[in-house]
Formats: structure tokens, sequence, C-alpha cells
């Protein structure tokens, strides 16, 4: 159990050290949080993708060669954020004014904390218990662990074919950072128990939500407003229920995305070079995790060359991308038959039949965002604010960016639900929620930025200097 | 003004919700007793009391069953359609269901989830079900095991129940089941992480959800603040925000006390309990027990053989895929092309459940209607039955 201790806390030091030595020095309250929740989230990213590159054949290895990269990389970036930190800024002492910021992240903190215990409990108690995580996610850990070697995983058919050292699975070709990190985990504890290798579903909850308060603070929201959207996105239900019963990977995909385009955001003001490495190693991270990652990455690094093109430039590509889109659709409602025709006749390597078609029935997983108790008020939100702000919204560069990425990937899963296949999910609603959730964080954040010239208790003037 | 006309509007729409005849009475009109002393126990054991039913053991399936006879005529279930009841020390593990049975359909027991009674009264607004129609003869409770979350080991624990009747409508009753609808504790379902209300487990919300209700609360609020006030002014936009936070808050306070309740129930199963005690206590021992024979029986074999596993279920098969781990198995489902099961010899087959699939002992070979494999029996022990693929003869 020392050793299991020992990796968490070093998974911490280098996950903070980094965030340190890439966002700064934490200096005071919101600061403080982004380096927690930023290096929380970053530390278990960077243990999870240690262990899948340099972990070795065994439990036994990925712990003897990762542990000490890390205690390498916290020593490291501690030393350079010591080294390069900024002057101390000053800070409002106007007694009134700390005491409102008090009482109000008092507040705060009590409404998402209420839910905490209960989350403790779930994941510390109860033995891995969704579907996903038994029949795909932990598999791989568990036999790498108990079996004492990482064997590779193949299909069904290679399996057969091939001799010894192959093992198999219906997802035999999902990537494998977490069961990577499960495996650090397990053989940091020296056992299999599910609750302690769940335990990072909680971390990276708890993560989000403090890099999430830290990072709108520092995109400039007022302390109301970014604890405000802190709240909103700790109290969504689904988000709880995937860390109460740990084992799906969609709140992994959504912390990486959101901190990615968020340190991307804050490269655009800040110009600082180690902040656009950082947001496009979190991106890439994505893909480690899930499939789906892949997409976003991609959506994501659109925005950011969608970014860099001259205004004119950027006119062109938009409308570009809506007859892009209006044209795919046309041919997919009128033509997908004719499509998956070529294909057959082709034979492509490696493409399969589409069945494109119009899907109406895949259109339930938007009208689920106003009537399944997953997401409070936030499809609400998502309409009414951009309406009630809209001002804001055109005026604002970032969160005109962030809407437009948000934008792309609703398209995606539109494209997704409604043309392919894949309707069945969106009747069945099993994946359309969780991919909604992957873009929940990112969702909140935007909506945080609409409303960020908001400041009714007029705490801005001295959190402004904090958090700077 | 604006806050009168918004709340009338809001009220109006939570009775709505309610699903009560706008001609209903407010208090029920007629109402039946079931005396929980008239019930006979069909399943389980229970003694009659003053109180009420002492329930205090299930049966052999792990199901209590009580039901009540309702005579030839029966009642008649479109007048009657409301449910209330209360049970004391209901235990969290266990689901509740009604059973009924219809005079049109004598030989088909109809059973539907209830919510969890919990403390206090509950209703149920039986006009949600499409089968509740006709002259109704028999009435009764099931209770067993909530199905998917709570294990076999975890012990029955006595619980009474404590009074029944069929309300005819009214919006005292249908307002009561419509509060038990939006606050009744529900347990964690195996979709939960996909879905916290709909599909997430077998005890699902029936009447509009309480958020439709705060979303058209919002709207009203927002549509009346715009004829009243207009675009631009304070109190529209501060009557829109209370409204919206007042919503989210309230959305949040029944979910967290959903969050509550669900880790007592994972409290009361696994508190106090070491880690190798609480891996044990899965829903599925069954599985769970097949899995460590398979273990044992794969560890028999040097070098160990490769694993092929067929269930009655995908569910059934992961799971023993998964409990039966570092076991090198594949599922036959995902394994290839039906026509092409060829298995090297020394491969284990592993049956959980499939009746259907016979063994010849004369020809060394497991059938089924469609495929042979030859094959050596290794292990037969209730549901699990465990053979070694032998070589095929040349035909």
């Amino acid at each position: 159990m020392v050793i299991y201790v020992l990796t968490w806390l070093l998974i911490l030091l280098a996950g903070t050290g980094v965030a340190a030595t890439t966002l700064g020095w934490p200096r005071h309250g919101f600061a403080v949080a982004l380096n927690l929740g930023a290096g929380g989230m970053l530390g278990l990213l960077l243990a999870g993708t240690l262990a899948t590159f340099i972990g070795g054949e065994s439990g036994a290895d990925a712990l003897a060669r990762v542990l000490p990269v890390l205690a390498l990389i916290a020593a490291t970036t501690w030393y350079l954020a010591w080294h390069w930190r900024s002057a101390e800024t000053t800070v409002s002492t106007d007694r009134a004014q700390r005491k409102r910021l008090w009482v109000i992240s008092i507040l705060f903190v009590l409404l998402i904390g209420l839910r905490l215990l209960p989350l403790f409990n779930e994941v510390l108690l109860r033995p891995v218990f969704p579907w996903d995580a038994w029949s795909v996610w932990m598999v791989k850990p568990k036999a790498w662990f108990l079996g004492g070697h990482i064997d590779r995983y193949v299909d069904p058919v290679s399996w057969f074919a091939a001799g010894d050292g192959l093992r198999t699975l219906a997802g035999s070709n999902y990537p494998e950072l977490s069961g990577r990190l499960q495996l650090l985990l397990a053989s940091a504890a020296g056992e299999w128990n599910e609750p302690l290798l769940l335990l990072p579903w909680l971390a990276m909850y708890i993560a989000l939500l403090l890099a999430f308060a830290g990072i709108s603070r520092r995109l400039g929201c007022p302390p109301l407003v970014a604890l405000g959207g802190c709240y909103a996105l700790a109290s969504l239900p689904l988000l709880n229920a995937q860390v109460a019963l740990a084992g799906y990977l969609d709140l992994w995909v959504g912390a990486a995305l959101f901190l990615a385009v968020a340190t991307w955001l804050l490269w655009r003001r800040e110009r600082r070079p180690a902040l656009l490495l950082l947001g496009l190693a979190l991106g890439g991270s994505m893909i480690l995790l899930k499939r789906e990652g892949l997409v976003w990455f991609a959506l994501f690094l659109a925005l950011i060359a969608f970014d860099w093109l001259p205004p004119r430039w950027q006119r062109r590509a938009a409308w570009s991308g809506v007859v892009g889109v209006v044209v795919f659709a046309v041919i997919a409602i009128g033509f997908g038959s004719g499509i998956d025709v070529l294909i057959e006749q082709w034979k492509l390597p490696g493409v399969q039949k589409l069945a494109l078609a119009w899907r109406p029935r895949g259109v339930v997983f938007v009208t689920a965002m106003f009537t399944h108790g997953n997401w409070h008020l936030l499809g609400l939100l998502l309409v009414g604010l951009p309406l009630l702000r809209w001002r804001q919204f055109r005026a604002d560069v970032e969160a005109r960016l962030l809407g437009l990425l948000i934008l792309t990937a609703w398209i995606a899963l539109i494209v997704l639900f409604c043309l392919t296949p894949a309707a069945e999910w969106a009747v069945r609603q099993t994946a359309t929620n969780r991919l909604v959730l992957q873009l929940v964080p990112v969702m909140v954040l935007w909506l945080t930025l609409l409303v960020r010239g908001w400041d009714p208790l007029q705490l801005d003037a001295m959190g402004r200097s904090r958090a700077t | 003004m604006f806050a009168a006309i918004s709340g009338v509007l809001i009220v109006g729409v939570v009775l709505l919700a309610a699903g009560v005849p706008w001609s209903s009475p407010l208090s029920p009109a007629e109402r039946h007793q079931l005396e929980p002393g008239d019930f006979q126990i069909v399943m389980g054991s229970a003694l009659h009391t003053e109180a009420g039913l002492e329930v205090g053991a299930v049966g052999n399936e792990r199901v209590a069953l009580q039901s009540l006879p309702l005579g030839m005529q029966g009642i008649d279930a479109a007048t009657l359609d409301v449910l209330r009841y209360r049970f004391e020390n209901f235990p969290r593990t266990l689901e509740l269901s009604l059973l009924f049975r219809r005079a049109s359909d004598p030989d088909d027991v109809q059973v539907v989830s209830l919510p969890w009674p919990g403390r206090g009264e509950s209703a149920f607004n039986l006009r949600d079900v499409p089968t509740w129609k006709g002259q109704i003869t028999e009435i009764g409770f099931i209770e067993a095991a909530t199905p998917q979350l709570i294990p076999n080991g975890i012990p029955f624990a006595a619980f009474r129940l404590v009074d029944a009747q069929l309300w005819s409508s009214s919006w005292r009753g249908g307002l009561a089941a419509l509060s038990t609808d939006w606050l009744a504790y529900r347990p964690w379902g195996l979709f939960a992480v996909s879905s916290v209300d709909q599909e997430a487990g077998t005890s699902l919300p029936r009447r509009p959800a309480l958020l439709l209700v705060v979303e058209s609360a919002i709207a009203i609020v927002g549509v009346v603040g715009l004829l009243l006030f207009g675009w631009r002014r304070r109190e529209f936009r501060i009557g829109l925000l209370v409204v919206f936070a007042i919503g989210w808050l309230l959305l949040d306070a029944v979910w967290v006390g959903q969050l509550y309740e669900r880790q007592a129930t994972t409290r009361k199963v696994y508190a106090g309990k070491n880690w190798p005690e609480r891996a044990r206590l899965v829903p599925d021992d069954d599985l769970l027990k097949a899995a460590d024979r398979l273990r044992d029986m794969v560890a028999r074999f040097d070098p160990p053989p490769r694993v092929v596993i067929h269930a009655a279920s995908p569910v059934e098969m992961n799971r023993l895929q998964y409990l039966s781990l570092p076991v090198n198995a594949a599922l036959l489902v995902w394994s290839i092309d039906p026509m092409r099961y060829d298995f090297p010899p020394g491969t284990l087959l592993v049956l959980y459940g499939m009746q259907d699939w016979t063994y010849d002992a004369d020809s060394h070979q497991v059938r089924t209607p469609d495929l042979t494999f030859p094959t050596e029996p290794v292990l037969e022990e209730g549901a699990l039955r465990i053979f070694r693929i032998i070589k095929r003869e040349r035909p």
C-alpha cells in the first residue's frame, strides 16, 4: 500500500509540476485550484502515457520504469516552475470584497462537495459495475496483472490462427492508456483491488472541477461566474454517474478535450509556446483514451488552423464548411445506396459499406438534452444563453471560436446518429449521451465565457489581480 | 401580477404532469382497502399481525409473493386507478413489483415494477400501465433482490406491509403518485452510466419528468415576463434568472437525494467488509463460482489451454470471461464465422446455461442443430459444462 500511495503522490507531483511550469506558479486561490486540477489531470494522463510507451512487459516493469520517470519529471518541472515564477501580483485589500468572495466560495464548495461523499463511497466500496468496464476496459489490465505479463490483444481470427502469447477481446484494438494506468496502480497496490483502480475516476472528476474554476477565472470570468460554471458542471447527473459507476472513459475524454481547448485559449492570450504544446499534447492524449478522441482531436486541430487564417480566409473557410456539410448531407440522404454500390464495385481495401440515409429517429439524442435527466437545464442554457448574450457572443472571439468547435462537434454527432446505422445507438440512448458527455465540459466553459462580463457582486477587481 | 400569473400557470403544468382527469374531485370518491390480513402467502413466509403482514422470508427462488383474490367479479380497473401502499422497514436491497390478474385473461399474470416504498406512503398511477384495464380479479406484491445490483449473498431482512388501497381518480392521489414518481429511490442500473433515468434500470419513471416541469416553468416566466415587461426590463431578466437558478437547484437537490439513497444501498451491501469479501459480493455469484471452477480447471493443464466461452446471453459470456481472468478466453459470438468453427485440439469449450447444446458420448461430439464439435467432457457442474476439443476425424 505504501507504493500505491507513493505512486499517487508521484502522479500528483509530476502533474502539478508540469502545470506549474506551463500554466504558471500557483500563488492564490484560483491559481492553486488550476494547478491542482490541471496537475491532477495531467498527472493521470502522463502516468498512463508513460506506462503505455515505456511500461515494458509486465506490471513490475511498468512500476520500475514509470515511477522514476515521474519522480524525475516532478523534480525537474517544479524546479523550473520555481525558477521561472513571476513576481507576486498585487491583491486588493478591500475586506468587504474578500468577505463576499469567501462566502460565495464556501457556498459553492458546499454545493459541489455535497455529492462527493456518495461518489466516494460508490467508487471505493463496489466491485466494477458498468457493462463496458468489465467487458472491455478492465479486461486487459486484469489479464496482464493476474497473468504477470503484458500479452498483446488481437482479433479472434488472429487469436485462433496464431500461437501462444496472444489474447483476444471484443474491443481488442481499443486504446490502452487507462488499462496501462490501472496495471501500474494494481502493481503498486500489489493486488487486483478494483476500487483502488477506479479511484482515478473520482480524482479526474475533482481535478476537472478545480481546473474548470481556475481556468475560467484565468480566462477572465468573475469569481461568481467561474464558481457557478464549476457548480453547473459538477452537478450534471450523467457526469456524477460516470464517477459513481466508474470504468467508462467518457469523463476522461471530456476532461482532456476541455483542458486542451482551455490551454489553447490561454496560449492565444499569452503566446507562450509551452501552452500551445500542452494543448496539443492533451488533444493528442484523447487518441490514447478512446477512438472517438481522434475525431475531437481533428476538430480541435481544424479550429487551431481556422484561427490561424487571416479573417478573409476564415470567412471563406466557414462558407466552404457550410457548403461542404450541405453537399454531404444531400449526397448522403439522396444517394446513400448509390455510394454503397460504388464501394462494392470498386472494392477499396478497408472501405466498408456506409449505409448512409436519413434516419430521423437518431434525432432523439438531441431531444434527450431537454427531456432526460442527464443534464439538468444544460440543454436550455445552450439554446437560450447565446440568444440572450448574442451581442457579447459576436464581440468575443474566444466565445466564437469555442462556439465553432461545439457546432462542428454537434454536426459530427448528428451525421453519425442521423445518417449512419449508428442511429440505433441513439434510439437506445446508450452511446449518444456518453458522446455528448465528452463535449460537456467544453460546452459549460463556453457558457461561462458568454457571461463573463456579468459581475453583480463586484468581485472581479480583486479576483482579476489574483488570477493573473 | 408577474409572479401571480406565472405561479398559476406553473401550478397548471404540475397538475398536467400528474395526469389526472380535470373533472376529478380533490379526494378520491371511492377507496378499496386491500387488507394486509387478507393477503395469501404464495412464495416465502409471512405472519398476519395486527400491525400488518410481516414478511419474514423469501421462497426458493429468493422471491416473496403475497396475493389477494378480489372475487369472481373483481374490481373495475378504470374506476380504481391509483395504488397507495405503505411498507415498514422495506429493505433497500429489494425491488417491489405489483402483480395482478384480469378476468378477461385469467391465465396471464401481469407484473409491474413499483417505485421503492421507502418511508411513509407511496402512490402509483395505474393509468400508466397499459394492461391495467377490465376487471381485476387478483392483486399482489412481489419482492425480490434488485436485479443486476444486489448479490444473492445479502441476507433477507424482514419487513411489513402496513397498508394498501386502490383509489379512484382524484387530485390527491394523482399528485401523490407524481411525487412518488419524481422522488422515490431508484437503484443504479446497468445502463445508468449512459442514461441516469431512461433505460437506467428496471424501475423507470413513468410520469413527465420534473425536468420538463421546471423547463416549462422557465418558459412560462420567460413568456409572461416578455409580455408584461418587454425584453429589456430588469424585472424580466431577474425573474428569469431566479426561476432558472431555483429550477437548477431543485433538480440538483432531487439528484443529490438519489445519490445518497443509492450510496445507502451500496453501503448496506459492501460497507464494513474487506476487499476480498466485497470482490465475492457480485450480483451474479453463480457466474463467479463457474469462473472459479474454470480457472481451477485451466490450471490443471500445462501449458494452460486456450478457452472458448459460450453462454445463453452476452452478459453471461462477457462476465464469465472477465471473472475467470487470467484465463486466456475468447467468446464464441466474437469468434470466427460459425461455419468455420474449427478450434485447435486441446482448446477448452465452455458452455454456460446452453441446454440446447448436447453431448453425444458415442460420437464424442457436442452438437447443436447446425454445428458439431469433436470433444471429450471435462466437467459438468450445474449450468457449467466444460469440454476439451479433440482432433476432428477426417470424413
